[in-house]
């Protein structure tokens, strides 16, 4: 009998791949009946999501050492592996294998599940990432009406991890990153959301695959320009990157919210860091400069290159810029922002409804 | 709702207090109310030891005060001495020692710019001021052999002559020097996040200045234009030209524009000095082994000297015998840093760290 | 007297970008680091590294067990026949010779410029890999040796 459940599992995750929806023995419209095959496949397609957001964040962390490593006139590691490719995992089993401290005052519940609530965004975030069509072959996991909605629910959900962390560990610097934290969120979430639904508009759905699709004569940077740098500044500021990066500022605040982490918790807030500065790329590619629109190549490569364009761009901004004061830093995003944002919404309010046919 | 003030201590270890400084702030909110600086995870008794050897000796505690900028130390040290002992130095050790002096300048605020770059968040200037800076220090292991602490100057001269091969290498680094000291400044001068984030902080007024005791580039930056090798030349400094900076503003990007403009007043009296270098003697021959001499000395005397970070001096007493009787350090960190409390009042965290790196204390020099 | 005026916000963003392309140029040019196991460090004949003794020149003044400042070295008895040029010389009647704990010493050159033979120096030497600490206190024997000939004789 199991076996029965897993040839039909797997059929069902091929049919699936190849864009045909077969589901057999439904009652209005939910599969009852093989179920269990419809839930090993789904486990299946997020352990992949999964495996490829820990690859992504494995490469885009070696990019980076190596790329601040090139900047300052050094060779960065190149010692682990070759060219130091294997540095990033030599560093987790170094983690891994530190003792693990709790403060004795700190609130323990609140303490453990901090850094998983700041991670899990990142793996959601990337099942909803359209990754093309090849030919006739689906590579997108989830393909429903909303999935920009799906995004930004979770991508609030993320700071607010940042907070229980700081809040929970007994410690003054803690407690000032959190509310630099909870400041930051609050000023450069609603530009954010703003200029998402100017793109939303232009688009006419919520879905990601229809964003792309809407895109097909030109991408959606060229008339949201104002949008795109709007969107730019909030995603580098949600983070928490580089010039940005308040909550935990490096020479200030010892380490801001993470200052009681050690060990493998530590290594979990880092490696969701650089998963949101991927993640941040990809979407940036998929709303403003379309996805897996390209001339030659095969889509996917498109979002890649773009993705990866991007993932450079942050980069380079983290390496070069300092940091700015807490006060400036609200002042840049309901001052100046948030008006921008709010004309945006307008242009393309009322390009949406003067000029059909394009989008 | 009644405000509550916090207190928080910057302690010791931390990752942007140039060393060993603790600061306990109360702070309400994010503003400094009240900032008290504590001292003394430094001391390493150099002056008590001083006074337990004999005079050519405790030049290696000089070295030790100010590590960034031996050679002004040992310079303030060997001044004093001689002036006390009456010794005639030639001509030439007196160039090779401006020349020392002025390089070592350079370095020391090298040593500044990266490590502020590092307070501000930039990670990338440090690592381009350490470049600099090595170039530099090769410089230094030609003529005296050793990169950090010296042990060079000696009482009536210098310890051994500049090669040809260090004179070579003077005029290489030169000759790009200030290129490249422009294009790191350019990364912080016109950046918009850099002004925004050092104007108008950390303001010191001439009032605050005198009476506190400040001197060097903040006393530079406030608008009092006072130079110890202007006002008392030394060696041979009314023979060059150079000039001095002076700005009104009295903050934290004033203080910036001073050093980086003596930076490069420095480069330009290394390159006068070379040129007008005579032959001669190195070293006092009387006093050439001067271990083996037993020099006895009486009185007291005080040179003051210009050190990257203030007016820097030491006030020696001698009682007739071959030990000094008292050796006391005037450190301009210490006068220095005795001005954070008013410093700080009324500005945010972030501020303090901007603060307290463009105050440039090193603290061997303030612990002693 | 510095005339440089402070940049307002409009060349202050132009200075954040320009400041960027500085950084960005950077990347293309060659790198300053060695890597040091493969390729050597350059230093001058100056430089000064560990503390070398030519025992046939050195006449136990004990100067430069005084002069030094944290107690590195100490006199030693140590038994060793001179040539017949250098015992005329250069006698040593009490048959005491420094000998050297090199993981203290400051380098500090006070011992070279109070010695009034000449016998210590100090030279250019500045890689030294023991396994135990007390292997550090060189005998007057082992002063007179280079690191590379030292190597493989660790005593217990």
């Amino acid at each position: 009998m199991t076996l029965f459940f897993f040839l039909m599992s797997i059929l069902y995750g091929i049919l699936k791949f190849l864009h045909i929806n077969f589901v057999p023995f439904t009652y209005a419209g939910y599969p009852i009946g093989l179920w269990i095959a419809y839930l090993i496949v789904a486990v299946v397609e997020v352990l992949l999501v999964f495996i490829i957001a820990m690859i992504v964040v494995v490469i885009l962390v070696y990019v980076f050492r190596k790329y601040m490593a090139d900047v300052q006139n050094r060779i960065g590691p190149n010692r682990v592996g070759k060219w130091g490719t294997l540095q990033l995992i030599a560093d987790v089993f170094k983690l891994i294998q530190k003792q693990d401290i709790t403060p004795k005052t700190a609130d323990r519940i609140a303490f453990r599940v901090a850094p998983y609530i700041v991670f899990t965004p990142v793996v959601l975030g990337f099942m909803v990432i359209p990754f093309g069509n090849v030919s006739i072959l689906n590579l997108m996991v989830v393909n429903f009406n909303y999935t920009i909605l799906f995004l930004v629910a979770f991508m609030t959900v993320a700071p607010v991890g940042e907070i229980i962390g700081g809040l929970s560990s007994h410690n003054k610097f803690s407690l000032y990153g959190a509310l630099r934290s909870a400041a930051q969120d609050m000023a450069y979430e609603v530009p954010m959301l703003i200029s998402l639904i100017s793109v939303v508009i232009l688009a006419g759905s919520y879905s990601a695959v229809d964003i792309v699709r809407a895109q097909h004569l030109i991408p959606f940077v060229i008339p949201e320009i104002l949008g795109f740098i709007v969107f730019f500044l909030a995603m580098i500021a949600r983070q928490s990157i580089p010039p940005f990066d308040l909550p935990e500022s490096g020479s200030e605040l010892v380490s801001g919210f993470s200052t009681e982490y050690s060990g493998m918790r530590y290594g979990i807030f880092y490696m969701a860091n650089f998963g949101f500065m991927a993640l941040a790329s990809f979407v940036i590619a998929v709303m403003y400069f379309g996805g897996w629109e390209g001339p030659v190549f095969p889509g996917t490569v498109w979002l890649i290159i773009k993705g990866a364009i991007f993932m450079i761009i942050f980069l380079l901004v983290w390496v070069s810029l300092g940091r700015v004061r807490v006060d400036q830093l609200l002042n840049l995003g309901w001052k100046y922002l948030l008006p921008i944002s709010i004309v945006n919404l307008l242009i393309s309010s009322a390009l949406a409804i003067y000029v059909t046919g394009v989008f | 709702m009644e405000e509550k003030v916090i207190e928080v201590n910057f302690g010791p270890q931390h990752p942007s207090t140039h060393g060993v400084l603790r600061i306990k702030v109360k702070l309400d909110g994010e503003i400094i109310v009240d900032a008290q600086p504590i001292i003394g995870y430094l001391h390493r008794n150099a002056e008590k030891l001083s006074e337990m050897g004999t005079y050519p000796k405790a030049l290696i505690y000089m070295d030790r005060l100010d590590y960034v900028a031996a050679m002004n130390m040992e310079l303030g040290y060997v001044l004093a001495v001689e002036n006390l002992m009456d010794v005639q130095v030639p001509e030439r050790a007196q160039w090779i020692r401006m020349l020392v002096v002025e390089l070592n300048r350079i370095a020391s605020h090298l040593v500044w710019l990266g490590t502020h770059g590092l307070d501000m968040g930039m990670l990338t200037p440090f690592f381009y001021c350490w470049r600099e800076r090595e170039r530099i220090l090769r410089i230094f292991d030609e003529i005296t052999g050793s990169r950090l602490l010296y042990n060079y100057m000696s009482i009536g001269g210098v310890y051994s002559d500049v090669t040809p091969k260090a004179l070579e290498m003077i005029k290489e680094w030169e000759s790009d020097f200030v290129d490249k000291l422009n294009e790191i400044g350019s990364i912080f001068q016109k950046s918009y996040i850099y002004v925004a984030r050092t104007k108008g902080v950390g303001k010191l007024s001439r009032d605050d200045i005198i009476s506190y005791g400040v001197t060097g580039p903040m006393q530079r930056a406030s608008g009092m234009k006072r130079d110890v090798r202007k006002d008392t030349p030394y060696l041979f400094y009314d023979r060059v030209n150079f000039e001095v900076p002076v700005r009104e503003e009295g903050d934290v990007y004033a203080r910036f524009l001073v050093r980086m403009e003596e930076m490069r007043q420095s480069a330009k009296i290394v390159s006068q000095v070379i040129e007008k270098m005579p032959e001669g003697e190195f070293y006092n021959k009387k006093y050439s082994k001067p271990m083996l001499v037993r020099l006895k000395a009486n009185g007291e005397s005080y040179v003051p000297t210009e050190s990257p970070k203030g007016e820097f001096g030491i006030y020696i007493i001698g009682d007739g015998s071959s030990i000094p009787y008292r050796v006391r350090i005037r450190s301009p960190s210490f006068a220095n840093l005795s001005s954070v409390p008013t410093m700080l009042k009324g500005y945010k965290i972030a501020d303090l760290t901007a603060s307290i790196s463009s105050i440039d204390p090193v603290f061997g020099e303030v612990d002693r | 007297m510095t005339e440089e005026r402070v940049p307002g916000p409009l060349t202050g963003i132009a200075g954040v970008a320009k400041g960027m392309w500085t950084i960005f140029k950077e990347g293309f040019k060659p790198k300053v680091t060695k890597q040091v196991p493969e390729e050597k460090l350059s230093y001058s004949e100056r430089t000064t590294g560990r503390v070398f003794l030519n025992v046939d020149t050195c006449i136990g003044c004990t100067l430069c067990e005084q002069i030094c400042p944290n107690g590195t070295i100490r006199m030693v008895d140590f038994h060793y026949e001179k040539s017949q040029e250098f015992d005329k010389k250069y006698p040593n009647r009490r048959e005491i010779y420094p000998s050297v704990d090199v993981s203290i010493c400051t380098h500090c050159n006070l011992c070279e410029e109070i010695c009034p033979t000449g016998a210590i120096t100090l030279e250019a030497e500045v890689e030294e890999v023991h396994f135990r600490r007390k292997n550090t206190r060189y005998t007057p024997e082992q002063l007179g040796k280079k690191e590379v000939e030292l190597w493989g004789e660790e005593r217990e």
